[in-house]
């Protein structure tokens, strides 16, 4: 029991670890693409942001209803609501994963550069919603939140070592 | 018989107790700090010290068990109240992304480390007395 709970904690770390080093490849894509002008889809680089979510990736049988269920609307005050029957779960959740890997939609930077051969026929040129000391200030973030995840590591690794030395 | 005697009555069974809430305060402790930058997520905590510590008050005598027809008397063993994993009722950090305190988190994480330290050095005494004992010098 104590080792099986252990192991999964290394387990978490390790989730953390994944889940702050996929950060990190997706704020350096972005950093080396701060210049694209051309993509596969013609238009210029889009800020790629990476959604974490707490709790396992794996669905729960049970996940699969929640989405369909009809929402029950109250015409008089006498009828039953259904905001008694909220289905949040309010268990805690173990783990982290990314959810998902989505494109800043906000408008590209518009630059006067008529010479470009990416330029419209006013002269200016899209260049990526990509905001340079943003993507640094991230970029450390992440970095130390890996950190603190090799740290809650190590101590697993103590604990577990600890335990095998009685 | 001679078992009873030698690890029942003695500090195993709750140092045993004490390594597993321990343990399970380190999986909380990793999952915050995985967690700490998950926009709305909820930290996490441990009960268990307060929770012993209201069964310990109830009563002040523990009789002993010699036969298993025996009432439990007095006060609750430490293997008795289970720890139990609740949120932490923080205010959200100033960055509005969740409620984890990392420098706490991490704090915790050491000092829950040289707990877990500390029941695994007394279990190890524990049987070394046990040994000294057998050995009978």
């Amino acid at each position: 029991m104590i080792t099986k709970s252990l192991f999964s904690t290394m387990g978490i770390s390790a989730q953390g670890l994944s889940v702050q080093r996929t950060k990190m490849n997706t704020i350096a894509e972005n950093i080396a693409n701060a210049e694209t002008t051309k993509t596969e889809n013609g238009e210029a680089y889009r800020r790629k942001i990476v959604q974490i979510e707490a709790g396992d990736k794996e669905r729960k049988f049970s996940d699969y209803f929640k989405p369909n269920r009809i929402d029950m609307t109250e015409t008089n005050s006498v009828h039953m609501t259904d905001k008694k029957f909220n289905y949040i779960d309010e268990k805690p959740r173990i783990g982290v994963h990314i959810a998902e890997i989505a494109k800043d939609p906000s408008a590209f930077k518009m630059i006067y550069d008529p010479a470009h051969p990416d330029a419209n026929e006013k002269g200016y040129v899209a260049m990526p919603n990509v905001n340079i000391v943003q993507e640094m200030v991230e970029m450390i973030s992440a970095s130390r939140s890996y950190e603190a995840n090799v740290t809650a590591l190590n101590s697993s690794k103590d604990m577990i070592r600890n335990a095998l030395k009685i | 018989m001679i078992t009873d005697l030698l690890f029942d009555r003695t500090a195993c069974p709750d140092l045993e107790q004490s390594m597993n809430v321990y343990s399970l305060r380190h999986k909380t402790l990793s999952n915050n700090i995985a967690n700490a930058m998950t926009p709305r997520y909820k930290a996490q905590k441990v009960d268990f010290e307060e929770e012993y510590k209201k069964a310990l008050s109830s009563s002040h005598i523990k009789g002993y068990q010699t036969n298993s027809e025996h009432m439990d008397l007095g006060r609750k063993s430490l293997t008795s109240v289970d720890p139990v994993v609740s949120l932490r009722n923080n205010p959200v950090n100033d960055t509005g992304l969740n409620n984890v305190d990392i420098d706490k988190e991490m704090a915790e994480m050491a000092e829950n480390n040289l707990r877990y330290e500390m029941s695994t050095k007394l279990v190890m005494k524990r049987y070394a007395n046990i040994k000294s004992a057998i050995r009978g010098r």
